[in-house]
């Protein structure tokens, strides 16, 4: 199976060349992914750098499908900057709540620390997830909860509450719409 | 097709953006399902490439649905020791939404944010101390985060109910604390004007 050597539908090594051949050959398709996938060339030029720069310290093994990976990697990429995104207006937004109250003492602000600032969002967001699982209906909630919390595929939810597999996609809409509210009111 | 307005707090490279723009469910279900498409190996990437191309809403739905994926993966371990199991539920148990001892978590929340409040309003001096007192018992009150364990059921024990849950860990957040204090001090500006 090595012999194919590199191919889309089978990279050798996921180390260095082979992976570096492949993005060469679907560079233009990775930007284009990119353009849409960020909204601006700039950003797109930069991530698809990145991603270049990357390829070198991807660890060696088969890879299944090279092109799917470097799409996956791109799309990783463009998920931590949205991530940092949200936790830099976060701080923001924190920081506006602060100041925007009667701060007698500006000096007083500095003192809190980002790091217990993100956790307290956290936790504040796991009690808000956990309130609006509690709110769902009986068939939605057992779905998410069996689903995304232990795991279990859909066919497996399915089975356990013995319904259909498009019942399943449908609690799990609901539960995901409710969720999403929770998190966005 | 049922669409409503909604905030999207995104992020520009200028800073945070916040706008209002309409969402339609369809999109937002679209969004899931690419999500959901791209755990697999034989994900279409040509096709998302096309999806996120038609409509620049897209892309504000797809990082929406990615950072709640985000957040549910975040929360997890979490929700495994607050939420009855599946099991407990298929038994019929009593379980955490139906537990009597539930409204100790808001009533404790509650207590708590009183006896902050009053030594607050109590306190002589001027606006500067009433101010920075403030600052002082909220950091205590986060850094102890007590008001969270108010309502965060220790393992072992039997949990306590969400709803007031939910109502304590509001409380509890900032814009509703920072809200308390604006409250404090505009009752302290009063009282000072009275004199």
């Amino acid at each position: 199976m090595l012999a194919r050597g590199i191919r889309d539908d089978m990279t050798e090594l996921g180390s260095g060349s082979g992976l570096k051949q492949l993005y060469e050959l679907h560079r233009a398709e990775l930007l284009r992914f990119l353009v849409a996938r960020v909204g601006e060339r700039e950003e797109a030029e930069d991530v698809v750098q990145e991603l270049w720069l990357k390829l070198g310290s991807v660890p060696a093994g088969p890879i299944g499908n090279g092109r799917a990976y470097l799409f996956r990697m791109a799309q990783n990429l463009v998920l931590d900057r949205v991530r940092e995104r949200r936790r830099r207006a976060r701080r923001e937004q924190q920081w506006m709540v602060q100041e925007t109250g009667v701060e007698p003492d500006g000096g007083e602000v500095a003192d809190y620390a980002p790091n217990a600032e993100d956790l307290l969002s956290e936790r504040d967001e796991v009690a808000r997830i956990a309130s609006a699982i509690a709110n769902l209906p009986e068939g939605a909630r057992r779905t998410f909860r069996l689903h995304k919390i232990d795991g279990l595929s859909h066919a497996e939810v399915a089975t356990r509450l013995g319904i259909s597999k498009s019942g399943v996609e449908k609690h799990m809409a609901v539960a995901m719409k409710h969720l999403r509210r929770a998190l966005t009111d | 097709m049922a669409s409503f307005m909604r905030t999207i707090i995104s992020g520009t490279k200028g800073g945070a953006l916040t706008m209002t723009e309409p969402m339609d469910d369809d999109i937002w279900n679209n969004a899931l399902e690419w999500h959901s498409a791209q755990q697999q190996d034989d994900c279409d990437w040509d096709g998302f490439t096309a999806w996120l191309e038609a409509d620049a809403r897209h892309r504000a739905a797809f990082d929406e649905v990615a950072l709640l994926e985000d957040s549910l993966a975040r929360a997890c371990p979490a929700l495994q020791s607050i939420l009855p199991s599946d099991s407990d539920e298929a038994a019929g148990k009593k379980s955490v939404w139906h537990n009597p001892w539930a409204g100790l978590g808001a009533g404790a929340a509650a207590a708590a944010i009183a006896l902050l409040a009053v030594p607050m309003l109590a306190t002589g001096g001027g606006g500067a101390i009433l101010g920075r007192g403030w600052v002082r018992a909220r950091r205590q009150l986060r850094s102890r985060s007590w008001l969270f364990r108010c309502w965060r059921p220790a393992e072992g024990r039997s949990p306590i109910r969400l709803g007031p849950a939910k109502r304590a860990a509001s409380i509890w957040r900032t814009d509703h604390m920072s809200s308390l204090r604006r409250r404090a001090a505009s009752l302290w500006a009063r009282a000072a004007s009275v004199k």
